[in-house]
């Protein structure tokens, strides 16, 4: 079984896979669907969703970083 | 011989030789071949899963959606980055389930958790429904490609044959270790091709990659601002851009050549940091979109837009060797993902499809002779597909798509919830599936233009849960091998 901790570790996974999720589809997306301005030469939509991307990665490494840590077959 | 068909033909004997030489390296078992001793590594499971990004619809459709439909091809980066995320959940507890009792398909595990060889053989009827079509599309793009690098001198079927003919060799010979080993040498090749060319065609064209979005931001804003165009061209609606997100999502890890690689697995840890990384393959796919984007201006009307990286290969001026090596990516980006399903297909068809139906269990030499012996059938009926065929694959596979997700309820609901019964899990899994076709074939009856997959998943998960409870559940003793895995 999982311990407290590691379920909300999940839960607040699941919590930030979801807000990106809603950031990159209708409505959340409405917030950086627009051209400009410009990061690193990409209009802000695509700017917008790669930010999405690295924030979901972001999220990922850092609970599977606390999973490892917490070891064995708690994390899982 | 043209000299853009040199770096082709390097890369296809690099292909081949990598192809073979892991044969060494896996056990003469059912266990060697289908999922490589169950000791793939990060790095493989990586790549090989890496597979479903890069494919021929990563390398010619993705540019082609960038060129016509803009920001509509957004959506390629945003489903692929999300969709493994439930694998990093079902991926070890499939592992863990298929280690202990043998398993190594996800029909296996299905038939097993619902008591049932019927919803075992109905998973693999559909994966394998599903696959053919996703096949015969990767090497009709092989052919095409290698058509245009001899300057038309390669007939497309030869060109395919000539792929698919090493492929088919090196999965044959290695299974699952060839087609892991070749998976990085791919993977690695059409990453490096693809931000080669990415950043590489704005330059020429543009002077650089803001210019080119700001030129084409003067000219086309619409094409910058999602959701983008339809395929019709004119504005694409909020509705299908994010339904299509939402049920690729879904049903992205239940594809059958993804879901089953949690068996060829090492461990947990090799799962779940594979899946931390998932995300950073859609960072490569922005590059291949900006190839899309840099035609846009430069050869506008071009028809099919599938076709725009090959057209620009022709027309652009390049230098034959750089077109070599473009064509030489979208040959690996196809055999990436043409062996894996090959191999999924003929493992899933022998062990969810036959060995039910047999009345005593086969022998490790007859089991991995009739996978070799499918998976040379079904390839062969995708080839036949691929360069003799009027069938519409495009609208088989946007089919398929929907299907596939239909299989997603069924596995959440065979690890998470144990009042899941047979029934339930069946009727809702036809259901989904009808209600799928329905609004496929008859798009107008859809009450919002949502995905077809989306009402399909509604009405699963309400037959699913209504069937279920009104039925008996699975065993104890059943369940037990679940629930040791947590239900939570």
């Amino acid at each position: 079984m999982k311990s407290r901790r590691a379920a909300r570790r999940h839960k607040t996974l699941l919590a930030v896979v979801l807000l990106t999720l809603a950031a990159t589809i209708w409505p959340g997306y409405l917030l950086g669907a627009r051209v400009e301005p410009y990061v690193l030469g990409l209009p802000f939509s695509l700017a917008w969703l790669s930010g999405c991307i690295l924030v979901l990665f972001a999220a990922l490494l850092l609970t599977f970083r606390a999973d490892m840590r917490a070891g064995g077959r708690e994390g899982q | 011989m043209t000299v853009e068909l040199i770096p082709c033909l390097v890369y296809l004997g690099l292909a081949l030789l990598l192809g073979m030489l892991p044969a060494r390296f896996s056990s003469r078992s059912v266990a060697g071949y289908v999922a490589g001793d169950r000791s793939l590594n990060t790095v493989l499971l990586y790549f090989v899963l890496g597979a479903a990004v890069f494919s021929s619809f990563a390398f010619l459709g993705g540019p082609g959606w960038a060129y016509s439909r803009g920001a509509a091809a957004f959506y390629i980066l945003a489903y692929g980055a999300f969709g493994m995320i439930p694998f990093y959940f079902l991926g070890p507890r499939a592992r863990r389930l298929g280690a202990r009792l043998g398993f190594f398909t996800q029909a296996e595990i299905v038939g097993h958790r619902f008591e049932s060889r019927a919803l075992q053989v109905a998973v693999a009827l559909l994966s394998i429904a599903a696959l053919v079509p996703y096949l015969t599309l990767q090497i009709k793009g092989v052919g095409f490609i290698l058509s245009v690098a001899s300057h038309g001198a390669l007939p497309e079927w030869e060109g395919a044959l000539i792929a698919y003919g090493i492929v088919t060799i090196y999965v044959l010979y290695s299974g699952m270790l060839g087609v892991s080993w070749t998976s990085v040498f791919m993977g690695i090749a059409m990453m490096t091709i693809g931000w080669l060319f990415g950043l590489y065609l704005p330059w020429k064209f543009y002077g650089g990659i803001g210019p080119m979005f700001h030129a084409i931001a003067a000219a086309h804003p619409e094409m910058l601002v999602p959701p983008g165009l339809a395929a019709s061209g004119s504005a694409w609606d909020w509705w299908g851009y994010s339904s299509a997100i939402v049920v690729s999502v879904l049903g992205f890890c239940c594809w059958p050549h993804f879901f089953m690689r949690s068996m060829a697995a090492k461990d947990d840890r090799s799962i779940k940091l594979m899946v931390v990384m998932y995300p950073t393959m859609q960072i490569f796919m922005v590059p291949v979109l900006i190839i899309g984007f840099s035609a846009v201006l430069m050869f506008p009307g071009i028809k099919p837009s599938d076709t725009v990286l090959p057209f620009m290969l022709q027309h652009a001026g390049l230098s034959p060797w750089l077109v070599g090596l473009a064509s030489a990516g979208t040959l690996a980006a196809s055999m990436h993902t043409g062996d894996a399903i090959m191999h999924a297909a003929g493992t899933v068809g022998v062990r969810d499809g036959i060995v039910p139906l047999l009345k005593r269990p086969l022998s490790d030499v007859t089991e991995r002779l009739l996978i070799r012996i499918l998976i040379l059938v079904i390839t062969a009926i995708a080839f036949y597909f691929a360069v003799d065929s009027q069938v519409s694959l495009v609208s088989l596979l946007l089919g398929s798509y929907g299907g596939v997700a239909q299989i997603f309820p069924v596995l959440i609901a065979a690890f998470y919830w144990p009042r899941a019964t047979k029934y339930g899990v069946a009727a809702g899994l036809l259901t989904g599936i009808a209600v799928n076709m329905l609004f496929l074939l008859e798009p107008q009856l859809k009450p919002v233009p949502l995905h077809e997959g989306i009402y399909g998943l509604i009405a699963n998960v309400i037959v699913l849960l209504g069937v279920s409870l009104m039925t008996v559940p699975a065993s104890a003793e059943r369940l037990k091998d679940y629930a040791e895995a947590g239900w939570d």
